[in-house]
Formats: C-alpha cells, sequence, structure tokens
C-alpha cells in the first residue's frame, strides 16, 4: 500500500515538476540514505547551477516552480518537501511570495520553517507581508520568535510598529526580543544625511 | 566584594525558562546586566569556561593554573563534559559551579571573562552576549559561522568596548611573527606566490541515520540557532578528524579549521588585516588542483586541501623575487637562511609582539589595549573562510568588495552571508 501511494505521487510529481529530474524525485525521500543524500546533492548542484551569474532566468524560474509546486504538495513525503524548500532561501523570488506565503500556515512545523526561512532570504520587499500577518496570529511564542527575528533581519521598516507593540508583551523572551528587533532595525535603516 | 549567585537564584532563573524555546530566550533576557565591578584592585579575573569539549582541555589547564585568574564556572550542554569539567576544576576551587545554560554565566555579575570554545556555530551569539553583560571574551577560531555574525561581533567589541582576542594562535607564535616581519620589511623583496598546506580535507558531508538523543545532552540548545537535524552522535561528535567540524551549519569544514589559522598569517603579512582578497576560485573549478584566492594586486594564494602541495611541506610557504619564507608552528626556513634570525633595525617594521595568545588577552584585559588579535582583526580573516567555503559549495568563483564586505555579481551567493536562525535564537546586537 505504502509503496503504491509512492508510485502514485511519483507518476503525478513526475508529471507536476519537469524541471527536477525523476531520479532526484524518486530519491528525495528514501530510506536508502545513501540514495537520499545522492538526490538532494543533486538537487542542490541543480538550484547553484540555475542561480549562477548569466544563467538563463527561465531556467531558474521553472525550477523555482518546480520547488514550489513540490513543497506545496501535501501528499508528497516530507523529506521530498522540505529538500525543496531547503533550495529556495537562494532562489525565491518575488513571484514566490504568494506560494511561500501559504506555507507559513501548513501543518507541519518544518515546513512552515522552511517557507520563513524562503521568505527571510528573498530579496522582495513584498516578503515581508506575509511574514508580519503571520506575526499578526501567531499564537506559539516559538514560532512568533521566529517570525521577529526574520523581520528584524529583513530590517523592514513596516516591522518597526509592530515590534513596538510588542515591548510590553506578557511573555518576556518576546518583550525582549522586541526591543532588540527595534534596535537593530534601527542599526540597519539607512540613516538620513 | 563579589559574590557568587546561590544555587536558589540560579534555579530560580531556570524554572522561568520553559518549553523549548526558553532557554535561547534566556540569552536575550539577562546580557544587559553590566559587570558591576571592575577588575578587582589585585587585578585577578575572574573567569568562565564555555563549550568543554576537546579544544578547551589546554584553555583549562591554562586558566585553572593561572596565579592571576579565579576560574569560577564551567558550562556545556553535554553532561560528561560539564561534570569532567567541573570536577577538574574543583580540585582548585571547590565552589566552582557548572551549567548547562551559558545565560546564567553571562547573568553572573561577578564573572570578568569567558572563554569560548563551543562548535562554531554559537560563537557570535555567546561572544556578542558575553560583551553586552560586559566580559572581555576570548573565543576560538573560526569567529563565526557567517558574514553577518563576524559583522555583528566587531560591532559589539565596539559598542561595547570590550576585549575580544579571536583564537588565532599563530599570531602568537614566533616563527610566523618572524615570517611577517620578513614579508613586510621586503628582505624576500615582492611576493609573487603564496602557498597553503590546509592538510587533507575532512570526509564529506553525509545524511546520517536518526539516533535517539541521549539523557548526556540538552540536544535543542546544542542545536542553538542552526537548523534542526535529527540526532546522530556524528553530528555533535567533538573529533578533529570529523564529528560536527564536517558539517557546514556548523563549521566551515577544513577551510575554517586551518584555513583560520594560515589565512591570518597571509593577512598579516600582506599587512591586509581589515582588509582581503577580491576573487576566490574553488578547486575543481575549470580544473584548478587547489583552492586559491587573489588580492587586487593579482597575487594568488593556493590552499591546498590535499595534504602537501605547493607549500612544500611548510604550513604556508610565501615566494618572493629574491628569497622565501617556509613557515610553520615548530620551524622556520628562508632562502637566503640568515632571515630565518634576522631582526629589524630601529627604522623597520616590528610586528606586535606576542608569545602567548592567551596572556596577551589576559594582559588587554587589564591594560584595556588591544590584543594581538581582536574582532576587527579576526573578521577579515574569517571572510576569508567564509568567502572560500560559499565558492566551495556553488563550485564556482566568487567576487568580493572585501571595503563594502560585499559579495559582487552573484545575488544567489550573496544570499550565503547569512542564515535562518532557528526560532528563539536570534543573533544578539
Amino acid at each position: 500500500m505504502r509503496h503504491l501511494f509512492a508510485t502514485l505521487f511519483l507518476a503525478t510529481a513526475l508529471a507536476a515538476h519537469a524541471a527536477i529530474p525523476a531520479d532526484i524525485l524518486e530519491n528525495l525521500a528514501s530510506p536508502d540514505l545513501t540514495k537520499r543524500f545522492e538526490a538532494e546533492t543533486k538537487l542542490r548542484q541543480l538550484a547553484f547551477e540555475a542561480g549562477k551569474p548569466g544563467a538563463n532566468p527561465a531556467t531558474a524560474a521553472a525550477l523555482v516552480n518546480d520547488l514550489l509546486a513540490l513543497a506545496s504538495d501535501s501528499a508528497a513525503p516530507e523529506p521530498s518537501r522540505l529538500n525543496a524548500l531547503e533550495q529556495l532561501p537562494f532562489l525565491a523570488s518575488a513571484s514566490s511570495v504568494p506560494r511561500l506565503a501559504a506555507l507559513l500556515s501548513d501543518p507541519t512545523p518544518l515546513v512552515r520553517e522552511g517557507a520563513r526561512s524562503a521568505l527571510q532570504n528573498n530579496p522582495n520587499p513584498a516578503a515581508s507581508v506575509p511574514l508580519l500577518q503571520a506575526l499578526e496570529k501567531a499564537d506559539q511564542p516559538a514560532w512568533a520568535l521566529g517570525l521577529m527575528d526574520s523581520l528584524a533581519t529583513r530590517a523592514d521598516t513596516a516591522a518597526i510598529p509592530v515590534f513596538a507593540s510588542r515591548l510590553t508583551s506578557p511573555d518576556q523572551a518576546i518583550a525582549s526580543l522586541a526591543a532588540q528587533s527595534l534596535g537593530s532595525s534601527a542599526a540597519k535603516s539607512p540613516s538620513k544625511p | 566584594m563579589k559574590t557568587a549567585p546561590t544555587a536558589q537564584s540560579t534555579l530560580s532563573r531556570r524554572s522561568f525558562l520553559k518549553a523549548g524555546i526558553a532557554t535561547a530566550a534566556g540569552t536575550i533576557l539577562f546580557p544587559y546586566i553590566a559587570r558591576s565591578n571592575p577588575i578587582g584592585a589585585n587585578n585577578r579575573v575572574r573567569m568562565a569556561l564555555i563549550g568543554c569539549g576537546l579544544i578547551m582541555d589546554g584553555h583549562h589547564a591554562w586558566a585553572q593554573s593561572h596565579p592571576m585568574i579565579d576560574l569560577v564556572a564551567v558550562c556545556d550542554v553535554k553532561t560528561s563534559q560539564r561534570e569532567a569539567a567541573l570536577d577538574r576544576l574543583k580540585q582548585k576551587n571547590p565552589g566552582a559551579i557548572g551549567y548547562v545554560d551559558y545565560g546564567d554565566i553571562i547573568a553572573r555579575s561577578d564573572i570578568d571573562a569567558v572563554i569560548i570554545a563551543t562548535p562554531d556555530h554559537w560563537h557570535a551569539a555567546i561572544s556578542i552576549d558575553a560583551m553586552r553583560a560586559g566580559k572581555d571574551v576570548y573565543v576560538e577560531k573560526p569567529m563565526a559561522l557567517t558574514l553577518e555574525e563576524t559583522t555583528a561581533m566587531v560591532a559589539a567589541e565596539k559598542r561595547y568596548g570590550r576585549i575580544l582576542q579571536v583564537g588565532s594562535q599563530q599570531r602568537s607564535n614566533s616563527a610566523f611573527r618572524q615570517a611577517v616581519d620578513i614579508i613586510r620589511n621586503g628582505w624576500i623583496g615582492e611576493v609573487t606566490e603564496i602557498h597553503i598546506d590546509l592538510k587533507n580535507d575532512f570526509p564529506p558531508v553525509t545524511l546520517l541515520p536518526e539516533e535517539p538523543v541521549p539523557a548526556d545532552i540538552d540536544y535543542d540548545r546544542w542545536l542553538g540557532p542552526a537548523p534542526w537535524r535529527p540526532y546522530n552522535n556524528t553530528r555533535v561528535l567533538g573529533s578533529f578528524s570529523g564529528g560536527w567540524r564536517i558539517f557546514w551549519d556548523y563549521g566551515s569544514r577544513r577551510i575554517g579549521d586551518w584555513g583560520a589559522h594560515h589565512f591570518d598569517i597571509v593577512q598579516w603579512a600582506l599587512d591586509m588585516d581589515g582588509n582581503g582578497p577580491v576573487l576566490f576560485v574553488p578547486k575543481g573549478f575549470e580544473g584548478e588542483p587547489y583552492h586559491y584566492y587573489q588580492y587586487a594586486n593579482g597575487l594568488k594564494v593556493t590552499a591546498s586541501l590535499k595534504g602537501g602541495g605547493p607549500a612544500n611541506g611548510a604550513m604556508i610557504r610565501f615566494v618572493g623575487k629574491n628569497g622565501e619564507v617556509k613557515a610553520s608552528r615548530e620551524s622556520l626556513e628562508t632562502t637566503p637562511a640568515d632571515l630565518a634570525s634576522r631582526i629589524p633595525s630601529s627604522s623597520e617594521f616590528r610586528a606586535y609582539r606576542s608569545n602567548d595568545h592567551r596572556q596577551n588577552w589576559l594582559d588587554s584585559i587589564i591594560s584595556r589595549r588591544p590584543p594581538i588579535c581582536p574582532a576587527t582583526v579576526g573578521a577579515s580573516t574569517f571572510d576569508i573562510c567564509a568567502l572560500a567555503g560559499i565558492a566551495e559549495r556553488l563550485e564556482r568563483p566568487l567576487h568580493w568588495n572585501p571595503e563594502k564586505r560585499e559579495i559582487t555579481g552573484d545575488p544567489e551567493a550573496a544570499r550565503f552571508a547569512k542564515y535562518t536562525r532557528r526560532a528563539g535564537y536570534p543573533l544578539p546586537v
């Protein structure tokens, strides 16, 4: 049954992820760690190749699209989804933001964490918006701390009021990180002449 | 009068820390407590050790036996390591305390200085938290994991006015210092080649099967800011030939392991502290047998990961138009031979004299004068380790602007300057 499920996933995935070769897709969640590691390495090399200076932007866009599709596929094995997400902090662009935003509320914590990472590293200013929205809704202190750290790292001034509002949080870790984030945001903001 | 915290105060703090995130949160909450007392009139320094694995052994022996140091605490997330260090320390100081959470040491206003010898991914956060709390820091090399972290460490050193010594102890080695005097004074003429032996590379990174987390380790805290990975003993193992050192999540492999020493001497010899190379080419790129990096004037430095190579048996080989220097920790060979013992005249360059890296740090703690390898110096050496590592992973050359500290022309590579820290483990400021 498990084998059948995996075969069905693979058949669907092969059609959906044309930019990721079949042997990689097949082995990203292999119980054989040697095969899995080989697949992870190949996927990483594919991502590095797509992102290098002078690479065809269409190739990178196709890969990002397939990585996002794989990461968003709740039927895909978790290791496959996480491996797809691990490439996105280095490749994801403005067009990736909506699908990464959706993953911030994925039921799998490590998928949420991967989405946070990809959004944090996304150079497009739009990537701050879903992080801010997720922070507004965050009810777990650990998740809130992660989102605050991502926003502070991005040094987006839009986050300053959100940090300020958390200075009086009853959770001292959040209040303290809010103070630190305000300090680091101020330090990273371009100074006026 | 300095007073150690009572067990009660430690416990009450720990009881506050709950539910996974809390131990990390503690490092955020307490560093604002600045040291209340300056170094005492008797110039004794109260010190603690953080990370009691392989590398700490020598530091521990030094600090415990030093007549000017009161070693009062140790910290490690591995119970067996912590207890072993504490047992050893209690032979000298029965009142010493062992901690799991370094935040408990940071919170002690009676501690003046800390030695940090954790895995590399913890260096920056602990160093900054310690400096913010008014403590002086000796941090093992490489001083950080990412370019973002060294920027923060340099800023903290300046902001908090603390003494930070990076553990690049070859700066306090007479053979390397003599090499620096030779190069800086032009005694072998213009330097045309530099070759470094980084020894044989570590085994490749691999996937490890998940193992149950033993009771001996606080694994969440060991990982700290690094991405979550399943536990495996190899991942957390301290080993000079592997263990955590092979993983990019926790260190910079051989490039950081030995490069942090040898690149550091090259920087010093070329008077490039605070500056750096402009190009990094990984081994294997278009058939290159070795990693190399290049300065703006065209000078190339090769770094062999095969053991040996063009360094011809030395750790670092400088080739000049009028001679050669082969420098290692235990030996210095020069051509002409008399350069090895030549003393600079009063009008010539004389490198900073330190014959004992730890003592140099201790002297600086007392004098408040800069040590031989402060964060500002260590950062430009670490830049080389980090950039060579990024080039190795991406398998392509990188261009670097050392003045702006920016990777240029490669937006994907530039994103490697930092990583997403695990929730609850932000980089302090």
